[in-house]
């Protein structure tokens, strides 16, 4: 072992023992901001989750005066029964708090569906592309071309009528839609990895082509990967609402922050402060998770040591 | 660089082709589609709604298949248009056959009447067919415009309205030329010679005043942040622009409606005669007023808040991009020297630093193009302001195919051009990408 | 932690039953009779751990309207030469020649265009999927860059294991080899948590090393595994590689870029030239009595420690041709000022010219005029073709 006692003087480099996750974590919490959002997206989808627990009415069922544009403020206190609306009703009197909390668990879960699936598909194919190159890559990424040069918004509205507005519609047209960002995205990052020696190396161990993709060219990608799911997150939560807001989305009774803000535009003469509160909890949520990406993009930033 | 652009041309005429044909066959999955409110009224007898769901199903050619359709939609005309002369000639030639064989005194008459008024109307669609066949003479296209040439979209044939204007050529929304009714308001609008009425003007008047506004506020406020990085002002711009970024456009559009368009008012008539405020809706205060048309002030007071409120996500997000350009221009080494040496140089750096951060910026506008498309549709649907989003929004309503296709190529275009422009300015800027 | 140094020749001695044995698959009878030119005489009873035979690798370019394939660089266009079980052959070229390409595809890192790679007698571009996992048991491959060979989101243990893994070695077998090869290159067994970001150059060259080890193969292609290294630290891996050749009995094919790395390493030396292989021969025939040209050049412009001793420097007119289009008949003959109209119109052979000493090994050249180039003349020569291009 002489070589080993010659080498050992070579000074190693010290590190702490540290692992990368709570290195990840400590570089986060340095974004004061980002933590807060944490807190907030936290909040909200605690109260959403638990909405059946708290909240004082049926979210479905107009309890304060049925019929058209039987709308109360803010603290509105029923003097028939003693009933108190909090945020007061909506166009036809149904409790918008009630309303608001239901309606978070689709917009959030929408976001956060459609979020997952976008980043399985997109991996996946983003992958398979820029790993296998050739014919594969130029069909998939003649898919991908096509479906971002269709117009957006205006798709989504069309799409929407085609098979009927509804929840798994949106997610279906939402994920449609997003999947070929993070394609592309995965795709540019495994191009970028797959020539490099370490992924020779793998490959000249006997490494297979799966193996290779999962255990090395993925987990390099994965901060990418991480930080425009985050971002997608907030752009889903505003598509969802938008598409809901304009009446194509969630359609009635069910509610969604967009068409419970739909609702309250019927009144929003009489009653415009309570457009405030369906608009501020997207506002907050999305501000959050812009936050959140961009503390996330920080703390991944390979090029920053670890 | 030429061939690339040929080849990309040729990419994006394909991508088009392929995009309606997509978009076209999704249409056609539509339950119901565009007879859905046929199935749904009421019917005494059976066949009564039969006869109903098939005449309505002939009009909009439904009882062809999708492929056939689909060409006729692509390069053929339209079959039912009353300006086609083959079409007008087909009615007057059925409706002399049936003469012959009806007895029914009602229906005698109308079939007599057809008789009678066709013969000058199929000379007239005749003589501006032929007066119109060359769509590239682009000094008559004007008043060619909706008139059927002998081919579908490609020739320049968009179809006419079924539901929102039912029977208008589409050219004749998009182009606000012609009178007609709109279905949707039952409001019959007039023939004005205003070019600026058009639906397609007026979005993109608000498109491009949005680009121009966003440029002008960003521009500076991308600069200053990167010039005195980390300082307060940088903070709170990061912080503003963070709250463009979240802020949902319906709900900052309705906040400026609600505040500057209804409150403001409130408190004008309230005493408060000092007190400005903006028109909450529409293209001009009056809508069959064809001089208002024309009067800039009103339009502009229309415009403010449509232009606000589709300006502030490309604000936000085109001032981080400047600033984060111009950080990166600023890093580099001849920059700083100069920096060090002192004022004089500095500035002049400064203005070439500036130069290499802006072109970077390009690319991002043209992008945008599309992203500002989609959200015309929201911020006009807010305003009620009478662009092409307005129009798609109605189309899409009531199950309006050749408006909805009309609108979504349009707007497919606009994607496949500008992710073109942004290829090309992209190779302008960064001198290592070649494309061959 | 008691670790003792026969572990690793443990290793060595277990035999997985899928291990393919040179005895088994009779490492030259299959090969004799294919071999042409490739460097042993037809019979010998030389012990060949490879043979590559008119090998080569094109790469496509695409351009056009259509992206059509319009022309192909040819990284290694028609290489034949032999590897002997247990030397150092070293592979030498300027920048671009093609080496690493050649070293990628006798491992079959990249597919072959077209030629046999005979890797202990059987044909590499034949064999199927599992067979060939199999095999590269046997070969492995040590990077330039140590920066780039290391998985930055792996501990160096699991990179240095991973071959043990992917080949069904127990936990247990798998910690005690990463230990034992770690230490085999110097590093501390407990640095196997560490990522590679908390290692030096050197280091990471080394670690790199030891993954190439833990299978413990027979065939090595290092390319360039010093080249990326400061100068104080190349010769303390290439100590590494020696002392790591006599006990584990591993075959190199070293390449380097230039002739004075691969001087100190190499029983026999390979030059190759725009993708074709220049003169092959032992190592001091080579550097004593080179008879290709561009050999002669490469040998030229050695700096020589002692000023005393004054060598004619060739310096070579014009730039290396693309390899998309490489010249006609002899690829170097743009470059040589040897070169007569046959070099233009005829490829030269590939052919055994003899070596000085008659116990040493085929000298091999590709060139029309061998015969003429020895090397004393060379000066004189030189100044009857050129004059102007070079300074005697
Ligand atoms: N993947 C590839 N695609 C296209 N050309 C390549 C590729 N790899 C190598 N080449 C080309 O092949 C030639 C030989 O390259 P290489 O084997 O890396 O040379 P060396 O290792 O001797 O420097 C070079 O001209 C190089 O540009
Ligand atoms: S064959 Fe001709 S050109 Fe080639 S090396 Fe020999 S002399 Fe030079
Ligand atoms: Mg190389």
């Amino acid at each position: 072992m002489a070589v080993a006692t010659t080498l050992d003087r070579e000074q190693i480099a010290s590190a702490k023992e540290e692992s990368q996750r709570s290195v990840i974590w400590r570089r986060f919490r340095k974004h004061k901001l980002a933590v807060v959002g944490l807190g907030i997206i936290g909040t909200l989808t605690l109260l959403s989750l638990t909405a059946q627990l708290w909240t004082p009415y049926d979210p479905t069922v107009p309890g304060f005066n049925s019929g058209v544009q039987a709308f109360a403020n803010p603290g509105y206190s029923n003097p028939s029964n003693g009933d108190i609306y909090i945020m007061g009703t909506d166009n036809i009197g149904r409790d918008v708090l009630s309303r608001l909390a239901y309606g978070g668990q689709i917009s959030l879960s929408v976001g956060l569906l459609c979020t997952l699936l976008v980043a399985i598909i997109g991996t996946i194919v983003g992958a398979i592309s820029g790993f296998f190159g050739g014919f594969v890559d130029t069909v998939l990424m003649r898919i991908v071309d096509l479906v971002l040069s269709l117009p957006f918004l205006p798709m989504l509205l069309a799409l929407s009528i085609v098979l009927g507005p509804g929840y798994w519609t949106i997610v279906i047209i939402l994920t449609a839609f997003g999947w070929p960002g993070t394609s592309r995205l995965v795709r540019g990052s495994v191009l970028s990895l797959r020539n490099l020696d370490f992924v020779e190396a793998t490959r000249a161990l006997g490494a297979s082509n799966t193996r290779i993709i999962t255990r090395h060219l993925l987990p390099n990608s994965l901060a990418p990967i991480i930080v425009d799911a985050t971002l997608n997150v907030g752009g889903f939560i505003v598509a969802e609402s938008s598409v809901s807001f304009l009446g194509f989305g969630i359609s009635e009774p069910a509610s969604s922050w967009g068409n419970i803000l739909a609702g309250l535009e019927d009144v929003a003469r009489q009653a415009p402060l309570q457009l405030i509160w369906p608009g501020l909890l997207i506002f907050l949520t999305v501000l959050s998770i812009n936050f959140i990406g961009d503390a996330l993009r920080d703390a991944l930033d390979p090029r920053l040591k670890l | 660089m030429t061939t690339y652009l040929i080849r990309r041309s040729l990419q994006g005429v394909l991508v088009l082709i392929f995009t309606s044909a997509l978009i076209y066959g999704l249409l056609n999955l539509t339950p119901g589609g565009p007879i859905g409110d046929v199935l749904q009224k009421p019917y005494r007898t059976t066949a009564e709604r039969n006869a109903a769901v098939r005449a309505a199903t002939i009009r909009y050619g439904l009882d062809k298949d999708i492929v056939t359709r689909y060409l006729f939609w692509l390069y053929n005309w339209d079959p039912t248009d009353n300006n086609n002369p083959v079409y007008l000639q087909n009615t007057y030639d059925a409706a002399v056959q049936e003469m012959t064989g009806t007895t029914d005194p009602a229906r005698k008459g109308s079939l007599q009447n057809i008789i009678s008024t066709y013969p000058p109307l199929i000379a007239s669609a005749n003589k501006a067919l032929a007066t119109c066949s060359n769509l590239f003479d682009f000094s008559s296209l004007g008043s060619c415009l909706g008139i059927p040439r002998n081919g579908g979209i490609i020739t320049g044939n968009w179809g006419t309205s079924w539901k929102v204007a039912t029977g208008t050529p589409v050219l004749n929304l998009i182009f606000g030329r012609g009178a007609y009714t709109d279905n949707s308001s039952g409001v019959a609008v007039p023939h004005p010679s205003e070019r600026w009425r058009s639906p397609l003007a007026n979005t993109l008047v608000l498109m491009s005043l949005s680009v121009l506004i966003s440029l002008l506020i960003a521009f500076p406020i991308g600069v200053y942040s990167a010039v005195k990085q980390y300082s307060a002002t940088d903070y709170a711009l990061t912080l503003f622009s963070f709250f463009g970024i979240s802020m949902p456009t319906f709900w900052f559009g309705l906040i400026l409606y609600l505040l500057l368009g209804i409150q403001f008012k409130t408190w004008h008539d309230q005493g408060a005669s000092w007190l400005p405020y903006l028109p909450t809706g529409g293209v001009v205060d009056d809508v069959s007023s064809t001089a208002q048309y024309s009067d800039i002030g009103i339009r502009i007071r229309h415009l403010i808040m449509p232009v606000v409120v589709l300006s502030l996500s490309s604000v936000a997000g085109w001032s981080r991009f400047l600033r984060a350009s111009m950080l990166e221009v600023l890093r580099q080494d001849y920059v700083r020297t100069a920096w060090a040496k002192g004022l004089k140089q500095r500035t002049v750096i400064l203005k070439h630093a500036l130069r290499n951060a802006l072109i970077p910026q390009v690319t991002l506008i043209a992008l945008a193009i599309p992203v500002l498309f989609g959200g015309a549709i929201i911020t006009e649907r807010i305003f009620n302001y009478g662009g092409m989003g307005t129009l798609y929004f109605n189309a899409v309503g009531q199950n309006d195919w050749p408006l909805m296709m009309s609108i979504l190529i349009i707007s497919s275009f606009l994607v496949v051009i500008s992710n073109i422009i942004a290829d090309i300015a992209y190779a302008i800027v960064d001198p290592r990408i070649r494309y061959s | 932690m008691a670790t003792n140094a026969n572990n690793v020749n443990e290793l060595d001695n277990r035999e997985p039953a899928d291990a393919i044995k040179p005895s088994e698959n009779g490492a030259n009878t299959p090969v004799q009779h294919i071999t042409g030119v490739g460097g042993g005489v037809t019979g010998d009873s030389t012990d060949y751990i490879m043979r590559v035979q008119n090998l080569k690798k094109y790469f496509p370019v695409r351009g056009g309207v259509l992206q059509r394939v319009v022309g192909q660089v040819k990284a290694v266009d028609g290489v034949n030469f032999d590897v002997r079980r247990g030397e150092t052959l070293g592979l030498v070229g300027e920048s671009g020649c093609g080496k690493t390409t050649v070293g990628r595809t006798v491992l079959r890192l990249l597919n072959p265009t077209g030629g046999n790679v005979l890797f202990e007698g059987r044909d590499l571009t034949t064999l199927n999927a599992g067979e060939m996992k199999k095999t590269r048991r046997n070969m492995q491959i040590i990077f330039q860059d140590p920066y780039s060979s290391l998985d930055p989101r792996v501990p160096i243990g699991q990179s240095v294991g991973e071959g043990l893994l992917i080949h069904g070695f127990s936990r247990e077998e798998r910690e005690q080899t990463v230990r034992d090869m770690l230490k085999r290159v110097g590093l501390h067994p407990e640095h196997a948590r560490r990522y590679p970001h908390e290692f030096s150059g050197g280091q990471r060259q080394r670690i790199g090393i030891a993954r190439a080890l833990t299978m413990h193969p027979s065939f090595i292609v290092a390319d360039e595994p010093v080249s990326a290294l400061d100068v104080s630290i190349q010769s303390q891996v290439l100590n590494i590689l020696k002392d790591l050749q006599q006990e584990f009995k591993l075959t190199y094919l070293f390449i380097a870029h230039n002739l004075s790395v691969v001087e100190h390493i190499s029983d026999r030396v390979g030059v190759m030239y725009l993708g074709k292989m220049a003169e092959l021969a032992d190592r001091d025939e080579l550097f004593n009595n080179p008879r290709h040209p561009y050999t002669q050049a490469l040998l030229s412009a050695i700096p020589i420690p002692d000023p005393r001793i004054r060598r004619d420097r060739i310096i070579l007119k014009g730039d290396v041709p693309s390899p998309l289009n490489p010249p006609s008949g002899c690829r170097f003959h743009t470059r040589c000022w040897l070169a007569q109209q046959i070099c233009s119109d005829q490829e030269p052979e590939w052919r055994d010219i003899g070596s000085e000493n008659a116990t040493a090994h085929p000298h091999l050249v590709a060139c029309h005029f061998a015969e003429q180039t020895k090397v004393k003349g060379l000066a004189n020569e030189i100044k009857e073709q050129l004059g102007t291009d070079t300074k005697v």
